[in-house]
């Protein structure tokens, strides 16, 4: 019962499931990075012979497309934030010492390690893995004849994302229970902290959506194996054959298009929504002020989510939607601006002529603004129908959605790794430890300006037209090898910048395992932070006989009083009255 | 490298002694009163959590087996949207005329029986769990006056799961009179539906039947009367939701094919 | 009065915006063209009952929570 194996691998400690998603997101980050960087290389260097494996074929490209961003959607940018933060933090965010359904949890994760290991033992199969992209768009996706992955792989890709459908509905269900019925007294829905909010939204998201991406996944399983067409035309051309399903039906890929939009934009969401919540709370923390416009910012968070669940067809401009409804999603789309733009109005103004204290997490946070306005900007551009027309298959998007959602919930996730390490090294008797500074800001300007270096210059390709999902730029033959080849500069600067970028991460890894060794020792409360998981009586290496002490909250977080060169910092769970406060 | 963090025990030790009839809530009977007890407007949510009166962990195990529920509903949307989406939906032959192959699938009659027991097994069902909170017995057991709730529940329990498995007896015996009207699975768009829906739904009535099933032996082996209520009152919300989602599809079924 | 001029003047200038119209590629008119008006139809009813279905999902947990406090 006690033995290390059930404390620490098949444990139901929420602190524990949160370190084991957080080292399963980091594996899958290291592989999806590693993937991206072989793509990156192959667009450019196409003659390169791969160790191991020979010369990368056209397919081979679209599976590592695929396995891409299978990976880092489903298993960095959800579990990372949403399971591994999600447990590590928040129940002690609203004053509880567990989760609500601890058994549910461990199976969650093991599910998805489960998902995880089936995903990636799909290489090896007969045909290697799926290609068809993370979307796996049908017919491509239907019929095992389309491409080489298209038979066992794309099996194993659909078994693999069914079962992390499950884990994460499972994990979401625990989340929003744990947030509804286990916070501590006093702790009313406006004195949820930020962070909260964002993990409570994307886990409504993942309830609603996740199920209908299983119903999806269901109806494409029965397309390939049991003789059905949902999702295939009648007299479909598949690779130079036509298609003769065992019915020949009257499917039709859009239907598919709407089923996994359905889910797959509040699945962007849900990785990003944490990120969200988690900047608000840093930049207030860090620069002593109160959150700008705190149940504003509440409200806005629960927008984005629900606004979210009706904009799914933006993704299928140029899949054949009738312009009108294209007109109703682009509308219903173009209104999350408002939201996201009030959120980044409450950063600027929380941070606005304050004296910031500029820690490595701080620095992350506001590297999250940068990317979320810079990525963001975009949005809007791409919501009309008419512009997306031309951009939609470009490189344009491809810039669009790595700075919004994969750039800026990284950065989300830098800023909690270096804010709550002290809690994530805390052990019983010992206080934990900090992550090192130095290195950390190393970190952060050599990822930041990576990133840009990165994924701005796509934009500009984009805008010349090169096209996604192309495993080759050089050797197309006319106009369009022309169109590619003028490309190509840009490529490689951009080839070159990824390069760099990823080696720009060895300095996290390097901080990550100097700082578990040797890392300096934390004090109580490092960051003067206002929020429950500093909490003396929450906090990891807390007493035993603290484990009966009543949690009581007084107010809002992030209530820090500057007062005739007094800073006065009110945690959550400190009952002093302020003073001199005007009533609001 | 000792960084590791250290688990803590995920379930507070019951500091309660079950012989002695203490449900954690300090020794104060199970019955859903609002009120703490202690006069004065004391209202249980003002206490900490796991002191929140006898239902705590029942109110948050039906809150998450609702949201369950929920997700499962958006599963049957979808497949419902599809439905109607397939439904009118053809494609122009070779001779460029336009067909669509939808014939609706003739509803097996034996579908109306089924429906019939499926919601004699839901009254069953909500007999079962209301018998769980019947006051007297729950007083009587709070005393010490042996299982009367295990007895007055199980029958009801072992009645749905009769009812339960006739129902999914019958949902096979319209497979096969579907079948030996040459009416398959690839027939025809609309029994693609048919056998899909009716099979997806048969699922969930398996699972929900392994649910009874540990209900049931829930109500033998646990002692602690409010996991009994807990096992009881999720399988019940989930039988009934099997039940409205079968009266939806089965609508469905018949009158928008 | 004068702010309900107002209100009425910035939501029909909203209308007359671009995007209130029907935009879409040629693939896409030509796509919707060629679908009889029943598949269309069905289409429509399909989005609104995904997403009406979420978004009441969505507000009744909220409510829950709001009832929670």
């Amino acid at each position: 019962m006690n033995s290390p194996l059930r404390r620490y691998l098949f444990s139901t400690d929420h602190r524990v499931i949160g370190v084991q998603y957080l080292v399963l997101a980091l594996v899958s980050v290291t592989i999806g990075t590693l993937l991206s960087l072989l793509m990156r290389i192959h667009l450019v260097w196409p003659d390169r012979i791969l160790p191991f494996h020979g010369p990368i074929l056209p397919e081979d490209y679209l599976a590592l497309v695929t396995i891409h961003g299978t990976i880092m959607l489903f298993f960095v940018l959800t579990t990372a934030p949403q399971s591994g933060f999600g447990n590590l933090i928040l129940p002690a965010q609203i004053g509880s010492r567990r989760m609500a359904f601890p058994l549910a949890n461990a199976i969650s994760f093991w599910l998805t390690a489960v998902a995880l290991v089936i995903l990636l033992s799909s290489t090896f199969v007969p045909g290697g893995s799926a290609i068809s992209g993370w979307t796996a768009y049908p017919p491509f996706s239907a019929v095992a004849s389309a491409g080489p992955g298209q038979g066992a792989g794309m099996d194993m890709w659909l078994a693999s994302i069914a079962v992390f459908a499950v884990a994460g509905t499972i994990g979401a269900i625990n989340t929003l229970v744990t947030i509804i019925k286990l916070r501590c007294e006093g702790m009313t829905w406006d004195r949820i902290p930020l962070t909260v909010w964002g993990w409570f939204t994307a886990a409504l998201l993942s309830v609603i959506a996740f199920s209908v991406l299983l119903a999806a996944l269901l109806l494409l399983f029965c397309d390939r194996h049991a003789g059905t067409s949902f999702f295939v035309p009648t007299g479909d051309l598949v690779s130079g054959v036509i298609h003769a399903a065992r019915h020949p039906g009257n499917g039709s890929p859009l239907l598919w298009l709407h089923l996994f939009w359905f889910f797959g934009h509040p699945e962007v969401y849900i990785s990003i929504l944490p990120g969200l919540g988690l900047t608000s709370m840093l930049l207030a923390n860090f620069s002593g002020r109160r959150v700008f416009a705190y149940k504003t910012m509440i409200v806005t968070t629960l927008l984005i989510g629900f606004l979210g669940i009706m904009l799914w067809g933006h993704h299928m401009f140029v899949a054949g939607l009738n312009p009108y409804a294209a007109s109703a999603f682009a509308v219903s789309t173009m209104a999350i601006a408002i939201p996201a733009s009030a959120k980044v109005l409450s950063w600027l103004a929380t941070v606005w002529s304050s004296r910031p204290r500029y820690t490595t997490a701080m620095l992350f946070s506001l590297g999250f603004v940068s990317l979320f306005i810079t990525g963001g900007l975009t949005g809007p551009v791409l919501a009309q129908p008419i512009l997306d027309e031309y951009l939609h298959n470009t490189f344009f998007v491809v810039a669009h959605f790595h700075l919004i959602m994969a750039m800026a919930a990284i950065f989300g996730l830098f800023a909690a790794t270096y804010y709550w390490f002290p809690l994530m090294t805390a052990r019983s008797g010992r206080s934990g430890r900090m992550m090192s500074e130095r290195l950390g800001r190393l970190h952060f300007w050599a990822t930041i300006v990576g990133a840009y270096a990165t994924f701005l210059p796509m934009h500009l390709t984009g805008l010349m037209g090169e096209p996604r999902h192309y495993a080759q730029l050089i050797g197309v033959p006319n106009a369009a090898g022309h169109l590619l080849a003028g490309t190509l500069p840009l490529n490689r600067f951009i080839t070159w910048s990824a390069i760099f970028l990823a080696a720009a991460q060895l300095l996290f890894f390097a901080n990550l395992i100097h700082s578990l060794l040797r890392g300096k020792p934390a004090p109580p409360n490092p960051w003067q932070a206002t929020t429950l998981e500093w909490h003396p009586a929450l906090y990891p290496n807390a007493p035993v006989e603290a484990a009966a002490e009543r949690i009581v909250v007084y107010r809002q977080p992030c209530e820090y009083q500057s007062s005739a060169g007094e800073e006065l910092i009110l945690p959550q769970w400190s009952s002093e009255a302020i003073p001199n406060i005007k009533p609001e | 490298m000792p960084t590791t963090i250290t688990p803590t025990s995920t379930e507070p030790k019951p500091k309660r002694h079950l012989e002695d009839h203490d449900h954690g809530s300090g020794r104060r009977p199970p019955t859903d009163k609002r009120t703490g007890g202690g006069g004065d407007n004391e209202n249980w949510n003002d206490r900490p959590n796991g002191h929140r009166g006898p239902r705590e962990r029942l109110i948050r195990y039906r809150m998450g087996i609702f949201f369950a529920l929920a997700s499962d509903l958006m599963f049957f949307v979808a497949i419902v949207s599809t439905f109607f989406v397939s439904q009118s939906t053809g494609h122009f032959d070779a001779y460029n005329n336009y067909v669509n192959e939808w014939s609706p699938t003739l509803i097996p009659p034996i579908l109306w029986l089924n429906t019939i027991v499926l919601i004699l097994s839901s009254i069953t069902m909500e007999t079962a769990r209301r018998r769980m909170f019947h006051e007297v017995d729950v007083m009587d057991e709070w005393l010490g006056l042996g299982k009367p709730i295990t007895r007055a529940a199980i029958p009801w329990v072992a009645a749905t799961v009769v009812l339960g498995i006739i129902f999914l007896i019958g949902q096979w015996i319209a497979w096969t009179q579907l079948a030996l009207q040459h009416v398959f699975f690839l027939s025809n768009p609309s029994s693609h539906f048919f056998y899909l829906i009716t099979g997806v739904h048969g699922i969930h009535l398996i699972l929900g039947i392994f649910g009874l099933g540990a209900a049931l032996i829930g109500l033998y082996v646990s002692r602690s009367l409010e996991t009994r209520q807990i096992m009881v009152d999720c399988a019940s919300w989930y039988w009934h939701s099997m039940g409205i989602f079968w009266l939806f599809l089965f609508t469905l079924l018949v009158f928008f094919q | 009065m004068k702010r309900t001029a107002f209100n009425a003047l910035l939501f029909l200038a909203l209308l007359s915006a671009v995007p209130a119209f029907a935009q879409g590629c040629t693939q896409c008119r030509d796509n919707t063209a060629a679908t009889p008006p029943a598949t269309q139809r069905a289409y429509r009813h399909a989005i609104v009952l995904m997403a009406s279905a979420g978004c009441g999902l969505f507000i009744a947990t909220l409510v829950l929570l709001k009832r929670q406090d």
